[in-house]
């Protein structure tokens, strides 16, 4: 029987860390921004198969590069000399790829139609980041990318899409869709009644734990 | 794999039949009591064997042994989808302390089953569909926490549930959950290789030199990691496994290696010569240690690495049905030393 309450008590263990942790952060949170949400950022709930959550989904990169992602942000954030050269270039046969590398990331919202998120600033660490009441910090992953012009789609006889400059994005964020809880997802779903775009809008507080926490304090 | 008291019970049975088989043509006449004196012990052997757990004393009864493993394994999956999804589909409905309530408590739940099922059913097939199942939930358990409190994935819970299967693995003798458990510490160690290179967690998995090293932990476990005989062979076999998978892949694709902001080429050349080492070596190790599954996984492994090879250099310079026909001759010289190999082998015994 040993086995099994040692296996048990893993179990409590591993519980006990996550709840007490995330109830501490909870209790004092830092700092607040207060976000639109439309329809298309709510995932699952009710009887959906996927948990109810916020989708934060970053904009394509579209803007101009934001602080921390020059040539001293990405060497901060570890990246080869070699890759950090290459940005705003062509590829060429000896450039490689790098790993995507962990940073932290402000986001804000964008006045767009869709009210997708921007970073606006990275950082190696957490409180190189500055704040404001409009914009949220989560984790993130930065990597490269390569731009593109042409016409998009499936490349067909005439339409050649062809390879741009190098350039390094967020390319994730941790995490990327924000829990919701039973009444929550309850009013959203039933105040933001249109399936796609932002023609109806309701505003959520977003928190910001003091140790990297993040969740959706209220909606209304 | 057949445990050490299988192996025994196997050799009893296999060793009435061949004396039966003498004595009927004539080679040998054993005096009754003689015979006697050996049936009693061999009787109460088999006894003893199977007070231990349920052994296999006919061809029909391991038959009938494999058919129950495939159904541990089917039942396993079946009843985690089933757990996952029943999740899945009323996470929506319910308020935190039920949602808390839901994850929590079956990985408890189900490890006191375990020690109930291993109790009650000497089998283990049961047992080990239990604390398999209660591992997944563990995982479910962990991965919903996370969800829940928007927390960072994270290594930690490779580990958390690599060591709970571990626990209930070694605890009950089941190997279900004990592959389970190399699994997830061995992703877990695999992981740790991104922390020295300022990586994600996750993206330590596009790294191949941490697994190589979690592949040559996991084949010495046995020497230094004491539990029931029957665990030797898997934790031999998915160190080797990976060990060869591991090599396979950088050899042919530089990227995967933690060196590869230097010469790709150079490490290439380097991973295909340690390569021809150690699957040379796991051969010869196999052989000389009388251990089959790794000789097995040894020579699958320096087959396909010596067909790569071929391909490398002979591919564009040789017309296709030329290059196929080298490959057969290839294969052909291999079985050539393989039997020449067993035939020494056969010979020294």
């Amino acid at each position: 029987m040993k086995w099994a309450i040692g296996a048990i008590a893993l179990v409590v263990v591993a519980n006990g860390i996550v709840l007490v942790s995330a109830a501490r952060e909870r209790a004092a949170p830092a700092t607040f921004a207060t976000i639109d949400v439309c329809a298309g950022h709510l995932i699952g709930g009710g009887t959906s198969d996927e948990p109810p959550a916020l989708n934060l989904e970053v904009a394509p990169e579209s803007l101009s590069t934001p602080p921390g992602l020059d040539a001293a942000g990405l060497r901060a954030l570890g990246f080869a000399e070699a890759a950090i050269a290459a940005v705003g270039k062509q590829r060429d046969s000896t450039f490689r790829w790098p790993r995507p590398r962990p940073a932290w990331v402000r986001l804000r919202q964008r006045n767009d139609s869709l009210e997708r998120w921007a970073a606006v600033e990275v950082a190696p660490r957490r409180e190189l980041l500055g704040s404001d009441s409009a914009s949220i910090v989560v984790r993130g992953l930065v990597a490269f990318r390569e731009s593109w012009s042409g016409p998009p789609g499936r490349p067909v006889a005439g339409r050649v899409r062809t390879p741009g400059a190098i350039y390094p994005a967020v390319a994730e964020l941790i995490p990327s869709q924000l829990h919701l809880d039973r009444q929550q997802m309850a009013f959203l779903r039933a105040s933001l009644t249109d399936t796609a775009g932002c023609a109806t809008k309701r505003q959520a507080l977003i928190a910001n734990g003091a140790n990297g926490g993040i969740w959706v304090e209220s909606v209304r | 794999m057949p445990s050490a008291d299988q192996l025994r019970a196997s050799a009893i049975i296999a060793f009435r039949e061949e004396l039966a088989r003498l004595e009927a043509e004539g080679v040998v006449a054993l005096d009754p009591a003689t015979r006697d004196r050996i049936r009693a012990h061999q009787d109460a052997t088999l006894a003893a064997l199977a007070a231990g757990g349920e052994l296999d004393l006919s061809a029909t009864a391991a038959r009938l042994s494999a058919g129950m493993r495939v159904a541990t394994l089917l039942g396993t999956i079946a009843l985690s989808a089933a757990y996952g999804f029943f999740v899945s589909s009323h996470w929506g409905t319910l308020t935190l302390p039920l949602q808390l309530a839901l994850v929590g408590l079956p990985p408890v739940l189900l490890a006191a089953l375990t020690h109930v099922a291993a109790v009650r059913e000497r089998s283990g097939y049961v047992a080990s569909l239990i604390a398999t199942v209660a591992a997944i939930a563990f995982a479910v358990n962990l991965g919903t926490l996370g969800q829940l409190y928007n927390l960072p994935d994270s290594r930690g819970a490779l580990l958390a549930v690599g060591a709970f299967a571990m626990l209930l693995a070694y605890g009950y003798g089941l190997t279900l959950p004990l592959i389970v458990g190399i699994g997830g510490v061995g992703g877990w160690l695999w992981t740790l290789g991104a922390i020295p290179l300022g990586l994600w967690w996750r993206d330590g998995f596009t790294v191949v030199e941490p697994v190589l090293v979690v592949g040559l932990l996991a084949l010495t476990a046995p020497a230094w990691i004491r539990g029931p005989a029957k665990f030797a062979n898997w934790w031999r076999g998915m160190g080797a496994t990976v060990l060869v998978l591991g090599l396979l892949l950088v050899e042919s694709n530089g990227n995967l290696s933690a060196f590869a902001t230097t010469d790709l080429h150079a490490i290439e050349v380097a991973y295909k010569l340690l390569g021809a080492v150690v699957l040379t070596g796991l051969v010869v190790w196999g052989i000389r240690r009388d251990q089959r599954l790794i000789m097995q996984i040894g020579t699958a492994g320096a087959v396909f690495y010596l067909f790569m090879r071929l391909v490398d250099w002979f591919w564009e310079l040789l017309p296709k049905w030329l290059f196929f026909l080298l490959v057969g001759a290839f294969a052909l010289a291999v079985l050539l030393v393989l039997r020449r190999l067993r035939r020494v082998r056969v010979e020294a015994r």
